[in-house]
């Protein structure tokens, strides 16, 4: 019988370097029977993630696809990600989108997957969720996409926290959406896996993957390096602001904000603590009995210890984050004209040669 | 009498629409018996014969190609000089406003002795506090400051020869030239622009009638806002001006984002203005004794209150952000759409460009 893995998520959660560990060792995992399918139009840049949001609706899709394109209607992009998956001799296949964590997906994940030849194992990676309140409202500015955190529109951290703690199913609260993962799949095929060091195998999140799909870490297999790495707080602000202030069209805008992160690269930035200790306790209690129901139930843990970092300290200093200073933007301002106008200078040059290449041809 | 009038600027007293005014009705003014040259190296078109007042001055402008070779001094006082004669029209004008600030008056009288013509000096002057002003944003624009108005300011005050001290340039050209000779006329930002040139012609013997053509408004002053953020950035770049100047270009002109629409704020408030006024009010009061035989140089400007521009915000400076980005990242895409179609004929061996990193979403 083959195993098919889908990796869920958590977004924010290592997600994005999992999957470009899967892409980068394709090969080589292929020939140790894992598969990873990427030859469609599924898969966008490491992941199945067109399919992924196809899956959860319209709304979701990416903005440079067309509606009305057939090929990427869901119908289309599952037939074509289950065509991949059976041409494949691999015993094992690994499918990788964070946007499949949502309520709405396990039944459509259920009818896509229910009929095959295989058994479906739903692997998620877990993290504490005064971290992925943060990292997730940082992606949220970074990529303009509040749809990160379901969200049509993200105000501020504060707000997300609060709409957050207030919900009655909140977007980071684990067990609801796992329970129902487990009803339809079945409780031993949900594998919950813990993004602390001391809970990964080595303490590594590839080799802990790897032990998932029954491998051994292996030296030959490339590990990447740190991607889609928060931001310096202060660089969030630079870039919320500038967010706020555009009107660029959706496609030059994400090229602006990718622009914008290598500012961390350029200056000294703080990065500093945007939430109080108090506050995190605050999110750590309202997701307490959730996560403990989540370590008993998905990992036999009677403790119900799901997060095995301490709460914070509540007496720990902390003030609030100092507001963005027009300083501070001049100097974001100029060193991103810097960097533009390197790159504009480079592309002249590059230009110059080529002409001054084919003249020579010519003559 | 045959006269050759030495118009000499100020700068930022409107030279440059006084130039374009003279070029642009160079026949009509030919038609009235005057002779304003421009056909020689002495003079760039577009900036008057600041050619002649270099070569004169042995400089060159500071924006100026250094590949590109401009005329020496013997050239270029034997052209204009071959030229005036060849001429021999009743009236002839000269004007760059480097003549103020780069030629000592001795030399410029020498260049023009002997033409047989009534060598006047025309000099028009602006209240210092509107020519700080205007001299800084003028800096600012052309990427030569990198300080603020405030510290500039502070620094023009203090320093006695600097350009707003008028007196003792004017000194020196009533003593080349004569103290008769000196025409001194006065500007001022609020004046109307037909004023600057009917000033001009009246002081040379002419009216403004309706044959003249007006030109366009160049050289226009941007607003305290912009020049503040221009100034805030430019302080945060190293190098030559040139490089500076160049991020200008994308904030400047037909460039300029909306944040920053024409306003009537000033870099100075009233009581600063007054202040800087009260520094020369001597000085001033000299000039018009001995070369206007009045008491006041310059008549109240009647605008006693105004808005004071502010440093650059957080909205302003985001705005000015992403226009500046777009421009450039046009202007990259442009770039690869041509070096795609150097290489496409040529190659075909996959992808032309490699992925200018965008991660697309």
């Amino acid at each position: 019988m083959r195993t098919l893995f889908v990796h869920i998520g958590l977004p924010k959660a290592g997600s994005t370097s999992l999957q470009h560990f899967f892409m980068t060792n394709r090969a080589l995992l292929e020939r140790q029977g894992v598969a990873y399918p990427a030859a469609g139009a599924y898969h966008h840049q490491v992941a199945q993630h067109v399919w992924a949001r196809a899956l959860k609706g319209p709304r979701y899709q990416y903005y440079w696809i067309e509606p009305d394109d057939a090929r990427y209607h869901v119908d289309a992009l599952q037939q074509e990600l289950l065509d991949h998956i059976a041409a494949s001799p691999c015993p094992t296949v690994m499918l990788s989108a964070e946007e499949l964590w949502h309520p709405a997906i396990p039944p459509k994940l259920a009818d896509a997957f229910a009929d095959g030849p295989w058994t479906t194992k739903i692997l998620i990676y877990a993290r504490r969720q005064d971290h992925l309140l943060l990292s997730a409202y940082n992606q949220c500015v970074k990529t303009l996409d509040p749809r990160v955190v379901d969200r049509e529109h993200v105000e501020s951290l504060e707000v997300l926290v609060r709409d957050e703690l207030a919900s009655t199913r909140p977007f980071f609260a684990l067990y609801p959406t796992l329970r129902d993962y487990a009803e339809r799949f079945g409780r031993d095929n949900v594998l919950v896996r813990v993004l602390e060091r001391e809970q990964l195998v080595n303490g590594d999140l590839f080799d802990d993957v790897l032990s998932v799909l029954g491998l051994r870490p292996d030296d030959r297999l490339e590990r990447p390096k740190r991607l889609n790495a928060s931001l310096p707080q202060q660089l969030i602000d630079v870039v919320d602001q500038l967010n706020r202030r555009s009107t660029l069209p959706r496609g030059p805008q994400l090229s602006f904000n990718y622009r914008l992160r290598h500012l961390a690269e350029m200056m000294p930035l703080q990065d500093y603590a945007p939430l109080s200790a108090a506050r995190r306790r605050e999110i750590l209690a309202r997701f307490e009995d959730d996560n403990a129901r989540v370590a008993q139930e998905f990992l036999d843990r009677s403790d119900g210890r799901l997060f095995f970092e301490p709460w914070p300290d509540p007496n720990e200093a902390w003030a609030p984050p100092p507001a963005l200073t027009p300083e501070l933007m001049t100097r974001a301002v100029a060193r991103l004209w810097e960097a533009e106008d390197a790159r504009t200078r480079a592309l002249r040059e590059k230009l110059a040669q080529r002409q001054q290449e084919l003249g020579g041809c010519e003559r | 009498m045959r006269t050759l009038t030495l118009h000499v600027g100020t700068h930022k007293t409107g030279s440059t629409s006084l130039q374009a005014f003279l070029l642009q009705n160079k026949a009509r003014l030919a038609d009235r018996g005057y002779d304003y040259p421009t056909e020689g190296c002495y003079c760039w078109p577009r900036s008057g014969h600041s050619p002649l007042a270099h070569a004169l001055a042995g400089t060159r402008p500071a924006w100026l190609d250094p590949a590109r070779v401009i005329p020496g001094r013997v050239e270029c006082v034997q052209a204009i000089r071959r030229r005036i004669e060849q001429v021999g029209a009743p009236h002839v004008l000269i004007s760059t406003e480097h003549f103020f600030t780069h030629v000592p008056p001795q030399v410029l009288r020498q260049t023009f002795d002997g033409l047989g013509y009534h060598l006047r000096v025309l000099v028009f002057l602006r209240p210092q506090d509107e020519f700080l002003e205007s001299r800084y944003a003028q800096s600012v624009k052309v990427g030569r400051c990198q300080q603020s108005f405030e510290s500039f300011v502070q620094e023009q005050l203090a320093d006695r020869t600097s350009y707003g001290h008028y007196l003792p340039p004017l000194r020196r050209l009533a003593a080349a030239f004569g103290p008769m000779n000196l025409l001194l006329r006065t500007f001022r930002s609020q004046q109307p622009r037909t004023r600057l040139f009917s000033r001009f012609l009246e002081a040379v013997g002419l009216d403004l009638d309706d044959d003249f053509i007006l030109p366009e408004a160049r050289n226009a002053s941007l607003p305290a806002e912009l020049t503040r953020t221009l100034a805030a950035l430019q302080a945060q770049i190293e190098g030559e001006q040139v490089r500076r100047a160049s991020l200008n270009r994308w904030l400047l002109e037909a460039n300029r984002p909306p944040a920053f629409p024409d306003s009537e704020t000033r870099l100075l408030s009233p009581e600063a203005a007054q202040r800087i006024m009260a520094c020369f009010e001597e000085q001033n009061a000299e000039i018009a004794r001995s070369f206007l035989g009045r008491k006041e140089l310059f008549a109240p400007s009647g605008r006693s209150t105004w808005p004071v521009a502010a440093p650059p915000t957080l909205e302003q400076l985001a705005d000015a952000a992403i226009h500046l980005w777009f421009g450039m990242h046009q202007e990259q895409q442009q770039l690869r759409e041509q070096l795609r179609r150097l290489r496409a004929p040529r190659t075909n061996d996959g992808p032309v460009l490699e992925n200018n990193g965008d991660p697309g979403d």
